[in-house]
């Protein structure tokens, strides 16, 4: 089994930093990994913190299964629920959209649906630390976060540490 | 008088496409088009005037299927442009992650046509088996790539740095585990597809997916830019090759070897360095479920020559001229991938291309479908295993230069 299932908890930045406010979860990976020596949680062998891009469907959560000792999983993201640019909100496990299930392609597999089933199957705690985006132009290439975006990940950091020491 | 049929979009691969086939009154396709409709990203363009370094970490990110064959291919492609040579116990590390890779790539794409070809019966203890295997595939990208997903240790010039004894003799025992699950699955598989037979009865025709293209693959499993003539591949546009309707909608580039498609892939691999002469859709199948068993037995090669206490990173300095263009060749999961760059003497990117893997595979996956029933071409599309996100990399304009992008996005 890959080491980081073999923790307690993961933190997964998820989204691609090539189009503008997605690259909120990886900006708050990089800044987590700074802040390991000012916050000793954050270098606990029980807690992994991964860049996830677009692959924690199926690199990650798709080989979560019953013999994986996972207790809580926290994902930063961007999410558009219409708030404030930069606006943090904390979603679990029921507050996210029941969709159906498809099989489009391998590189689309729905999270919401896979992380409920996680919850639901595997008693994986799923925490998301959503931040309101305001500009996300895929398909064109955008390298920056917004400042509003880039202005709330030091209050996602926050919001993950309390977590993890929860 | 014959009639178009469109299928779109094609399951159970990565990224968005579409079949366009002409097919006759029997049903018999007799012109087949597959066209990428995922949206163009630009990399080549953006790259241009960034440090070099930052290129494997952009690259990674074509899609979420292979950042590891990517990253890889940058590196490779740098340190041409760079002539930098990286330590043997780097680049042994480096063939490891990729075979890692590779080794929870075509496990996963036999989990997306069980549904196909493995009778309802028998699924649950072949997914168990795909599931141990990937968890290993895994396990190699994350303890010497350093990272699940997005490898920080793959660096131009080398790896970052070595692993354990302790980390190699877990790799090395858990290939044990895997060469064994994987010729499980040999057993299992070849029957299956030689008897050209889905899991719902239909008989698949013999010849299904069968074309006289050639086969490009430059080593078994790593890459070498030695066996390959790059000045022999063109890049066409979609308007030179489809017709207007057609290539309006398509945006991948579609490139030749001396003027011919070419095949990519484990069907590829496996002609040039094992003697498989196989045709067809069901071949490509047999020839990855072969290579699962090569890749770890590499695999293992690989751990008995690393020297754990070696040098695994260059220390030459990242800086080109500016006008030689190196070439990345990888073997990735779906086979021959290129990246090619140019560096100036103040270590930025004064050009960048890549060819992927399905770039290759995309016109050859259209012209396969032809000669059968159109029911039969998404298991054409299938067996090749495409990963179109990365393909997509040209912006499709009418002959009024009108981007037609969003027709594309929408």
């Amino acid at each position: 089994m890959p080491e980081y299932l073999e923790k307690e908890v993961l933190v997964l930045g998820c989204g691609n930093i090539l189009f503008g406010d997605d690259g909120f979860g990886y900006a708050v990976v990089n800044k987590l990994n700074e802040l390991k020596k000012e916050h000793h949680i954050l270098e606990s062998n029980k807690i992994q913190i991964i860049d996830a891009g677009t692959g924690a469907s199926h690199f990650i959560l798709s080989l979560i299964d019953e013999k994986t000792p996972l207790k809580k999983i926290i994902i930063a993201d961007v999410i558009d629920y219409g708030l404030t640019p930069g606006e943090l909100k904390k979603l679990y496990s029921k507050d996210l959209p029941d969709i159906d299930k498809y099989h489009i392609d391998a590189h689309d597999m729905p999270l919401a649906g896979m992380l409920k089933d996680i919850e639901d199957n595997y008693g994986v705690k799923i925490v998301v630390i959503g931040c309101q985006q305001k500009n996300v132009p895929a398909p064109d290439i955008l390298l920056e976060l917004s400042d509003e975006v880039n202005a709330a990940v030091d209050g996602a950091v926050s919001l993950i540490i309390d977590e993890l020491n929860e | 008088m014959g009639k178009t049929v469109e299928i779109n979009p094609t399951t159970r691969h990565e990224g968005h496409t579409k079949l366009v086939l002409k097919v006759d009154d029997d049903g018999i396709v007799e012109k087949g088009n597959y066209l990428s409709v995922t949206p163009v990203r630009g990399f080549e363009k953006f790259l241009v005037g960034k440090v070099a370094e930052f290129a494997p970490i952009a690259v990674s990110r074509f899609c979420g299927i292979c950042p590891i064959a990517h990253a890889t291919s940058s590196v490779e492609a740098i340190e041409d442009a760079c002539g930098i040579t990286p330590p043997k116990d780097g680049l042994l590390l480096r063939e490891l992650t990729g075979l890692g890779n590779k080794m929870h790539s075509h496990p996963l794409h036999e989990f997306l046509i069980a549904p196909d070809f493995i009778p309802e019966a028998d699924r649950v203890e072949y997914i168990k088996r795909i599931q141990e295997m990937r968890k290993t595939g895994q396990y190699i990208v994350d303890t010497i790539g350093g990272e699940a997903i997005h490898a920080p240790n793959i660096k131009v010039g080398g790896m970052l740095k070595n692993i354990t004894e302790n980390a190699a003799s877990k790799i090395y025992y858990k290939c044990r585990e895997y060469e064994k699950l994987a010729k499980e699955h040999v057993e299992y598989l070849i029957p299956i597809f030689e008897s050209n037979m889905l899991a719902d009865g239909t008989e698949i025709p013999e010849k299904l997916g069968y074309h006289d293209f050639g086969y490009i693959a430059t080593d078994a499993t790593y890459g070498n830019r030695e066996n390959i003539d790059q000045s022999k591949v063109v890049e066409y546009t979609p308007y030179d090759v489809y017709e207007k309707d057609v290539a309006v909608q398509a945006c991948t580039t579609i490139p030749r070897y001396n003027g011919r498609l070419m095949e990519v892939g484990p069907r590829a691999r496996f002609a040039k360095f094992h003697d498989f002469k196989n045709k067809g859709a069901m071949a490509i199948h047999i020839a990855r479920a072969y290579e699962n068993v090569v890749h770890v037995k590499r695999a293992m090669e690989i751990i008995d020559e690393l020297d754990v206490n070696g040098k695994t990173r260059s220390n030459e300095p990242i800086l080109g001229d500016g006008e030689k263009i190196g070439l990345g060749v990888h073997e990735a999961a779906r086979g021959h991938n290129t990246h090619q760059a140019a560096i100036d003497a103040k270590g930025r990117i004064t050009y960048y291309n890549a060819i992927v893997a399905t770039t290759w595979n995309i016109p050859l996956i259209g012209k396969a479908t032809e000669g059968t029933h159109y029911k039969f071409a998404e298991h054409v599309v299938r067996a090749y295993d495409p990963c179109v996100s990365c393909a997509t990399h040209v912006i499709a304009m009418d002959y009024d230069n009108k981007i037609v992008d969003k027709k594309i996005i929408q």
